[in-house]
């Protein structure tokens, strides 16, 4: 059942990013185009040589507007770049909201699924589309940067690697991972605690998810402050290099993630089979 | 004969307000049963505590002998007052959707009915009128060979015309030994289907019989019952 609603979910949110992802890339290769591209020769500045050259003063209108192409390009771009994201976050929010406590509620919530079935389908889902608008963002960004920065790539990882080492890396890729799933999970807990009050549902939603921050912040300073005097006992913390401080720290947030995801998901399946009443 | 629902001193409360006081029924398989009652009777909230959209505060409640649950969606079928179909999706695949997710599902029952009513299964439900959507949406439900059919105001966004279509609909469709429960306070309407009635008032049941039994005992209609009952 879990496989079927993905299915449905990946249909229902791939209309909105795959249109999004096609037209952020091909800006990108518009951009990279005119600046490097045969369209435009020389790379194109107001005081390019052309508009000054009498041979050419005919055509000094051309590279104006090649000029202002390129900028609305480049204006495009940033736009669809920086809507990239925007978008993503609001279909997280957009799929929760609608789709299980709106109208269409009634049609999810009297399938033979349960409820947290439809937590984690969402979830998954979300969180997917989070990974794969950042990849293609860095992709975006790949294809805009010059040549000789893209040949330097290959290097600058093989040093990462080698500084981090493998174990670093595979910290960073799961504090960074739990830390979107536990982001994904504090909006449908703070949207599904919202659906609790009869009017302001959208507005509670906000105050509730300031809330919710709030206090993970205050658990996660208070176990800092704690696990630090315990540590400082049986781990010789200051005696550690930086970098293993960092590991260290990066090793416990993702285990605090973790926890706090979990609880999260168990909340928001206890309201949502619970105490939630569709209107 | 068995009951498809039992229920026992079934509450629901909000705060202070009682949506449904202690209602206890037991209703066979293979009736058609009237759910009666002016607005805000608990009609609504009665059909969604069976549906399990809302926890009952006290009492029990079975359907086919199961607490409302997965075992109990998978043999009712549920029209809210609501359109909750989205609107990105193709008639055709909503058809898909609910064949993939429920076994009892008949697909060419629904594409005979969509015939019928010259509904393209090829057209998003977007560009559909408001009173298609709703017949849509009865299409899908009554194309369930469900055990228990709970339908909630089918008859309330739709013309006269298309009302007697769809309780055609709802008496040609529904399958042996199913059970119909509707709710709506539009009676003369749907007088003449109904087998039994369930007369709700302030979250109470106040009558509940068989429509034989009234006009025996009363030589009235449901309607002027209802009335009469429920004169303001």
């Amino acid at each position: 059942m879990l496989a079927k609603l993905m299915k449905y979910e990946v249909k229902a949110t791939a209309r909105w990013f795959l249109p999004l992802y096609v037209s952020v890339l091909l800006f990108a290769l518009i951009n990279k185009l005119t600046w490097y591209g045969p369209f435009m020769e020389n790379k194109f500045s107001f005081t390019d040589s052309s508009i000054n050259n009498p041979a050419l003063s005919g055509n000094s209108f051309v590279p104006v507007i090649k000029g202002i192409m390129s900028s609305l390009f480049m204006f495009i771009y940033v736009m669809l770049f920086v809507g990239l994201f925007v978008a993503t976050l609001i279909v997280v929010i957009q799929r929760y909201y609608k789709s299980l406590l709106g109208d269409e509620g009634y049609l999810m919530f009297t399938l033979p699924v349960n409820a947290w079935q439809h937590i984690l389908n969402k979830l998954v889902i979300s969180a997917l589309w989070c990974l794969l608008s950042s990849i293609v963002g860095i992709c975006s960004i790949l294809i805009l940067i010059p040549r000789e920065a893209l040949q330097e790539l290959p290097y600058a990882f093989a040093r990462v690697k080698e500084f981090i080492g493998v174990s670093g890396i595979v910290i960073f890729v799961l504090g960074a991972v739990t830390s979107l799933v536990l982001g994904i999970l504090k909006i449908y807990s703070a949207i599904s605690l919202g659906h609790l009050f009869n009017k302001y549902k959208l507005l509670l939603s906000f105050v509730m998810y300031l809330a919710i921050d709030a206090i993970t912040q205050v658990v996660w300073m208070l176990i800092t402050v704690f696990s630090v005097n315990i540590s400082l006992n049986k781990i010789d913390f200051a005696s550690m290099s930086n970098l293993h401080q960092v590991k260290y720290v990066f090793a416990a947030l993702t285990v605090l993630n973790v926890v706090f995801s979990a609880g999260h998901f168990l909340l928001t399946s206890y309201l949502v089979k619970r105490r939630l009443n569709l209107e | 004969m068995n009951n498809i629902l039992e229920c026992e001193n079934l509450s629901k409360y909000y705060g202070s307000t009682k949506a449904l006081d202690s209602v206890t029924l037991n209703i066979p398989e293979g009736r058609i049963v009237g759910l009666l009652g002016p607005n805000g009777s608990g009609k609504t909230t009665f059909i969604k505590i069976c549906n399990d959209l809302l926890t009952p505060t006290k009492g029990r409640i079975r359907i086919g002998g199961f607490e409302p649950g997965i075992e109990t969606k998978k043999i009712v079928s549920y029209l809210p007052e609501k359109t909750y179909l989205n609107n990105w999706m193709k008639v055709s695949e909503l058809i898909n959707f609910f064949k993939d997710f429920y076994t009892d599902f008949n697909t060419d029952k629904a594409y005979d009915m969509l015939n019928k009513l010259k509904i393209d299964a090829n057209t998003r439900l977007k560009t559909l009128s408001k009173g298609t959507k709703e017949k849509v949406q009865l299409i899908l439900v009554m194309s369930r060979e469900a055990k228990l059919y709970l339908l909630d105001e089918p008859i309330g966004g739709v013309d006269p015309a298309a009302r007697d279509y769809i309780l055609d609909t709802i008496i040609k469709n529904y399958s042996e030994n199913a059970t119909v429960i509707i709710s709506t306070h539009l009676i003369s309407d749907i007088e003449k289907i109904l087998d039994d009635i369930i007369f709700l008032k302030d979250g109470q049941v106040i009558l509940s019989k068989t429509v034989d039994e009234i006009r025996d005992e009363s030589g009235k209609s449901i309607d002027a019952l209802f009335r009469e009952v429920f004169r303001c």
